[in-house]
């Protein structure tokens, strides 16, 4: 019955696909135009090769069963790794990241596929372990499939990408069944690190002034007090935990680590990121601050989306895109141009046309015959919402700028391919729906 | 199951969250974007200028056209280079690697004059210059040009003072009074007459030593106010760049030297203050002052002298046994209230506080070595300052550069002035230290050139040497030739210090050729200011009033250099018959055709272009 799975099409996926590529490829087209109609970027004809080839890779992967794939997840992920070592140590530095690898011309960014290679090996891992998911052997077994690809691309250093890999692995091992205790662990020391991390940066360019508390992280000895403090905690509390035998003493214990194991990450990734870096990173919270730094982007790209208004300016006539006051606007950037040559009724059309995909891959994900389609599908529907949450959020203004692409739609192969990877997939997952 | 419908419902909320703050960023503040993307970024304030205390412009804005192409429109970038750098006086190969650049549009040349405007239009009517674009470009001018450069300073492409008042008053020219758009005015405390005779004579005296550098201060003595402010050599701040670091150094502020013998008039006041030594001590000088090592030699044997002697002949023995009459950190102290070591908060970018040793840190030599004026790096607005203690009774004054500060529509909104600093010596010794000084003018003074008749003036000259960068050590060939100067006497109207750093001619000493510069410059600046002159029956004009006439020059075999003159002086060549003139924008000639030199012969066309 092969053949008939293969005509049964999920129609919507296929037809959201395609609309969202197309309309990338148009406004690449566009990102490339200046004010006089003259095309100085050739960016849209190799766009549409790779949405060409990519669609036939599409066609592909959705033909294969994904039981199939899965016998090849763990030479797919080392292969991954693999690459992703020689990217660092070979790699083609592009703006400022080692993330690019490739002979001559064509170049690969392996972090892109890394993503999917990860979300398949840990799905293959978290099914196998179904029994002792909530151990925390599983767990730790789990966090280290997804931080190993995660902290090589952290190296290259690709902040934006690595990002990615939190909420996936979050979210597939939540749908697996794992502790929320282990994944809220994981989630309070994420966001106490990053605030921890961002503080001195914030008062210093963001405030303008002295806060008090952010003297904790800018004075050694105040910072090894507040630690030991936090640390003595712990300690006490795991002494409640075997001496009086009190379950709940584990929750004080808990609850210090997070924080103290926060405030030793904060001292670590400020030694690996500058101020100035970390101030690019919060930036979005007042970009009046750096104008014409690292505020340039933000204002501009908000500037470019608020002129839209409803109707917008037309195809090709947008001012800010064609002016070339943003930055990477074919890439980070395409979400402002749209908003700003289509306006608020063309972003709600793309906007409907991510919802569509979104809900149909969950659809698919609950119409799955076993659990390994299911964190699969999870992973990748997650992973696919993460970019374009970021991305927009960033062309709006309320995230950091952190360079991720906004999938089918921004220009580049390794992006393209992977989302297209990502759907045949999910169609996969569809037409191998049923038992035989 | 029910953590996968968490999964959905989570995912949908942050997409419905992401929508509704996309949808109030798209409708709600489209508006200000709108707005905001048609004028673009950068204020809108116009520059306010700066002028001298007597209302001459010394900066201003220019609208003038910058050229730039829009590459995708040019289809023959060597055409168009070719046909466009004559036109802007640039190399055909610098205009073809602009238009060779990556981005779709390049400036070409920025700020171009109005003729080489005319020029890229003819250009551009012509067809020769296709993508080639001329915009207005806010620019900034200054008529003075090389005069007052690193007082001036100079801003950037972006419209960013860089240096001097530009940068330091940057708050004040940006900040517009009820909505006008127009930026305030600074008013200098600079005279312009004064500063071009002043810049005259040390450009003379530059050339005339072979010098490396020439500062001549001009303070009045009543308000601290700089009234002159020479420092060769200087730059054009309208072409900054074309200057090295060396050339725009604000030398009077940033350079720290040793003063040398100047510096007496510092220890010798600092030691009475103290009350180490009186008016009528003795110092039994032998030529040599050996409890030093190296010792402290005079150029003679002056024999026993008295305090004031000490200034007037200037014995370096006499000052380093003064200087055994007072504790050293004592001394270190009264040298900090003359301000040696600190900044005076003068209102120019880059002042260097100087070097002073603190007493725990000094060897068995500095303090007599201190009382000659070495050992201790200091800058020039620090001299004149710390003599202003001299000619105000005891009391030390803030240098002002700046007079006041006026709205574009005229409202004063903040007056500078006399800014006391505070009292350092009594005033007995204020006029001990003074009548010592002007004792340095008789006969056997030191600074005995400098007489004026009629005129009572203190003075002290001084010859350091200075240390040699590549040694380390005193050169015996650089010195340092310096005066200062504080007239009348009775009522201290005028400070004024020329420094000549390193003199290459055969005379080298403040006393020879520091001293009669000073003397020259008084010949200007006594009748200028009016300063009451004994035995002149002429009345003393009051100060400030005389705005010199500008001579427009005369035309007849050649064309004379029309440049720098403002269109008022040349309406008499408007008049003349045997020549026409073609007058062409507004401010002072920046360029003219013919060039000055060509013959003239009636019928001329004359072109003058003005910025």
């Amino acid at each position: 019955m092969r053949e008939r799975s293969v005509l049964g099409v999920d129609i919507f996926l296929i037809v959201s696909t395609v609309v969202l590529v197309t309309i990338g490829i148009l406004f690449i087209y566009s990102s490339g135009v200046t004010s006089t109609g003259y095309s100085f970027s050739q960016e849209w004809i190799r766009q549409l090769v790779w949405a060409s080839v990519g669609m036939l890779i599409l066609v592909g992967v959705s033909i294969l069963d994904y039981a199939r794939i899965r016998d090849w997840t763990p030479y797919i992920y080392g292969a991954t790794v693999l690459i992703l070592l020689g990217t660092l140590l070979f790699g083609r530095v592009v703006n400022g990241a080692r993330s690019w690898i490739g002979i001559g011309e064509f170049g690969v960014q392996p972090s892109e596929f890394a993503k999917v290679a990860m979300i398949l090996l840990l799905a293959s891992y978290l099914d196998q372990r179904r029994a002792a998911i909530r151990k925390p052997a599983t767990f730790a077994v789990a966090l280290a499939i997804a931080g190993l690809p995660m902290g090589l691309v952290l190296l290259q250093p690709d902040l934006g990408t690595a990002l990615v890999f939190i909420p996936v692995f979050m979210v597939m091992a939540f749908v697996a069944g794992t502790r929320p205790s282990y994944l809220f662990f994981i989630l309070g020391t994420g966001v106490l690190l990053a605030m921890f991390s961002v503080l001195p940066a914030w008062e210093q360019f963001v405030r303008g002034e002295q806060v008090a508390l952010v003297r904790v992280f800018t004075e050694s000895g105040l910072f090894a007090l507040v630690l030991g403090a936090f640390m003595a905690v712990g300690i006490i509390g795991l002494l409640g935990v075997f001496v009086l035998k009190r379950r709940y003493f584990g929750w004080v214990t808990y609850g210090a680590s997070i924080v103290s194991a926060a405030l030793l990450g904060s001292v670590g990734v400020r030694q690996v990121l500058k101020d100035y870096q970390l101030m690019r990173l919060i930036i979005f919270l007042d970009p009046n601050i750096d104008p014409r730094g690292a505020g340039w982007n933000i204002i501009q790209s908000v500037t470019a989306v608020g002129s839209g208004g409803i109707a917008g300016k037309g195809w090709l006539a947008g001012t800010q895109s064609h002016l070339q006051y943003l930055p990477q606007q074919s890439t980070d950037f395409i979400f402002s141009i749209l908003a700003e040559e289509w306006g608020f009724i063309g972003a709600l059309g793309i906007f409907a046309a991510y919802t569509v995909l979104l809900v149909r891959g969950l659809i698919i994900c609950g119409k799955a015959k076993d659990n390994f389609a299911v964190y699969v599908g999870v992973g990748l529907v997650t992973m696919i919402f993460f970019h374009l949450a970021v991305n927009v959020g960033m062309a709006i203004g309320i995230m950091p700028i952190t360079g991720i692409p906004l999938f089918l739609l921004s220009y580049g192969g390794s992006s393209l391919w992977t989302a297209l990877i990502s759907i045949g997939l999910l169609m996969s997952i569809y037409h191998h729906r049923y038992r035989y | 199951m029910g953590r996968f419908i968490a999964v959905f419902v989570l995912i949908g909320v942050a997409l419905v969250l992401l929508v509704f703050r996309f949808g109030t960023i798209m409708l709600g503040e489209s508006e200000r974007s709108k707005q905001l993307s048609t004028s673009g970024a950068g204020g809108t304030v116009e520059r306010g200028p700066i002028l001298d205390r007597n209302g001459r412009i010394l900066a201003i804005q220019t609208q003038l056209d910058t050229v730039w192409a829009w590459r995708p429109e040019i289809d023959d970038p060597a055409g168009v280079a070719a046909a466009l750098a004559p036109a802007l006086g640039l190399s055909v190969a610098d205009v073809r690697g602009k238009l060779d650049g990556r981005t779709g549009s390049v400036t070409i040349k920025r700020t171009i004059s109005p003729s080489e405007s005319a020029a890229v239009r003819i250009l551009q009517e012509e067809g020769r210059a296709d993508g080639v674009r001329l915009r207005q470009d806010v620019g900034r001018s200054y008529p003075e040009r090389s005069s007052l450069g690193s007082v001036i300073g100079f801003v950037g492409d972006d419209g960013e003072g860089l240096s001097g008042i530009e940068y330091t008053m940057e708050p004040w020219l940006l900040q517009t009074d009820g909505g006008l758009g127009y930026g305030n005015q600074v008013f200098l405390t600079i005279d312009m007459n004064i500063q071009y005779e002043s810049e005259r004579l040390a450009q003379r005296a530059l050339a005339e030593h072979q010098a490396d550098s020439v500062v001549l201060l001009t303070m009045d003595a009543d308000t601290g106010d700089i009234l002159g402010y020479a420092s060769l050599p200087t730059f054009d701040p309208n072409r900054f760049l074309e200057y090295s670091d060396a050339e725009r150094r604000n030398r009077p502020i940033s350079e720290v030297y040793e003063p040398g013998s100047v510096f007496k008039i510092f220890s010798v006041g600092s030691f009475l203050q103290l009350g180490g030594i009186t008016e009528n001590s003795l110092f039994a000088t032998t030529g040599v002052y050996d409890r030093a090592d190296p010792p402290i030699h005079d150029l003679a044997n002056y024999g026993t002298v008295d305090t004031p002697g000490i200034i007037r002949l200037s014995s370096n023995v006499g000052a380093a046994l003064a200087s055994e009459s007072v504790d050293g950190r004592a001394f270190y102290n009264m040298l900090k209230l003359f301000n040696f070591g600190e900044e005076t908060g003068i209102e120019l970018n880059g002042e260097e506080r100087g070097l002073i040793a603190r007493p725990e840190d000094w060897s068995s030599r500095t303090q007599p070595t201190l009382a000659i004026g070495q050992e201790i790096g200091v800058t020039a607005i620090q001299l004149i300052s710390g003599a202003s203690v001299y000619a105000n009774r005891g009391v030390l004054l803030k240098p002002n550069i700046i007079d006041k500060i006026v709205t574009a529509d005229g409202r004063i909104i903040r007056n500078y002035g006399r800014t006391p600093v505070r009292e350092v010596v009594s005033t007995e010794v204020a006029a001990t230290v003074l009548a010592a000084m002007e004792s340095a003018v008789r006969d056997d003074g030191t600074a005995r050139r400098l007489r004026y008749e009629g005129l009572r003036i203190a003075a002290k000259t001084g010859t350091a040497e200075t240390i040699d960068p590549e040694t380390g050590t005193y050169s015996d060939e650089a010195f340092l030739a310096s005066t200062l100067a504080i007239l009348p006497v009775d009522n201290p109207r005028l400070i004024v210090y020329v420094a000549i750093d390193h003199p290459r001619g055969a005379e080298f000493y403040g006393g020879r050729i520091a001293a009669p510069l000073v003397r020259e410059y008084l010949d200007f600046l006594v009748p200028y200011l009016g300063i009451p002159v004994d035995g002149d029956t002429s009345i003393a004009r009051p100060g400030r009033i005389t705005v010199q006439p500008i001579i427009l020059p005369p035309l007849k075999e050649t064309v004379p250099d029309y440049t720098g003159l403002p269109k008022r002086a040349l309406l008499p060549l408007l008049t003349r018959t045997d020549l026409t003139v073609t007058l062409d924008g507004y401010g002072w000639v920046v360029s003219q055709d013919p060039p000055p030199g060509t013959p003239f012969s009636p019928g001329l066309a004359l072109r003058l272009e003005f910025q």
